[in-house]
């Protein structure tokens, strides 16, 4: 193969359209001659272009931190929809009961048991959710997704200790 | 099984039940890559740091739903993938959409000289080669030359034809070659 061969072929070669014998004819002339290997090789270092780059190593901290907020938000989340659950049963049981109770009354109906049994972890897990994403605001104070978020845990918390208050009357 | 395997296997099931130290390794091991493929895609630092968030929170996200079927360095590049060109599809990264998508309009009108941006004088070391390719031909080079992806997959990942994908690879390679023999 002579050198006007190569560079006629050599895009062709690059772009992968050369059938396997040209394509070893071109890199057999490359391989013979200073001028055309040194243009495949300026190519062969485009082909050992590195899969990793050292990202800064503050990001290390900044990404992980992101994940740890929405870890917590996530938390919360879930748990919301078990608490959106007791309170269902707890006010189920508020407007069912009677207006008065004989003094003689086991203490508790079945539904109000059942209420409290589960609104006692419910409000563990709350307590903790408070306190994740207590700790992620005080990396963050400016997130209002966290600030939403513990109002909102706030206020859920308030509202089903209010319902199991009720409910033990 | 080789001990390191049952190490890695052993990192990825004390992240899936929350261990954050545990994650915390995950990304020590692919923080690397995982900057490479949003710089690449990007051409900007400051852009490309914010993917890598994205796309850790992602991986966090979608951590109990790996079982295991490939190797997990292919499922966490492949969620990498799929959030940035997500991102970029989205319009939360508003100019990477932008420049992705006029970049694979134009691949028969726009002349490569009008994407030189280069100072000829200047060194130009292969990473900057790559940062001044136009938006689709670096996002085919990336995923094809680099993340090693098929064209029928780059072309399903950028909603692209095959055919597009490699013209683009194509552009890539020769103005790479350009400027590296300058």
């Amino acid at each position: 193969m002579t050198c006007a061969e190569f560079a006629e072929r050599f895009d062709a070669w690059l772009a992968g359209t050369l059938t396997d014998a040209d394509a070893r004819a071109v890199e057999q002339h490359a391989a013979e001659c200073a001028a055309c290997g040194a243009r495949l090789s300026a190519v062969s270092q485009v082909g050992a272009i590195s899969r990793e780059i050292p990202p800064p190593p503050a990001l290390r901290e900044i990404t992980l931190r992101a994940v740890a907020q929405r870890r917590a938000i996530a938390r919360w989340r879930r748990m919301a929809a078990g608490i959106t659950a007791v309170a269902a049963i707890a006010l189920l049981f508020l407007i069912s009961r009677p207006t008065s109770k004989p003094a003689s009354d086991f203490p508790g109906t079945s539904t109000e048991l059942i209420a409290m049994a589960h609104a006692r972890p419910e409000l563990a897990d709350l307590d903790a959710a408070e306190r994740d994403v207590e700790h992620a605001l005080h990396d963050q104070p400016a997130d209002s997704a966290l600030t939403g978020a513990l109002t909102r845990i706030r206020r859920q918390r308030e509202a089903l200790r209010r319902l199991v208050t009720q409910a033990k009357l | 099984m080789p001990a390191g395997e049952t190490l890695i296997d052993a990192t990825i099931a004390a992240a899936q039940r929350g261990d954050e130290v545990a994650f915390a390794s995950i990304y020590d091991a692919q923080a690397g890559r995982v900057f490479a493929l949003c710089l690449r895609l990007s051409a900007d630092r400051a852009q490309a740091e914010e993917l890598v968030q994205d796309v850790f929170v992602r991986v966090w996200e979608r951590l109990a739903s790996y079982r295991g079927e490939s190797a997990f360095a292919t499922w966490l590049h492949r969620v990498a993938v799929n959030t940035v060109l997500e991102r970029a599809r989205s319009g939360g990264r508003r100019r990477l959409r932008v420049q992705i998508a006029a970049d694979f309009a134009n691949i028969e009108t726009v002349p490569d000289g009008a994407v030189e941006r280069v100072d000829l004088h200047q060194q130009i070391d292969l990473e900057t080669a790559v940062a001044m390719l136009p938006a689709g031909a670096r996002a085919v080079f990336t995923l094809h030359d680099v993340e090693g992806y098929g064209h029928a997959e780059i072309g399903v990942l950028l909603g692209i034809a095959e055919g597009t994908s490699k013209a683009h690879l194509f552009r890539a390679r020769r103005l790479l070659r350009q400027r590296l023999e300058q």
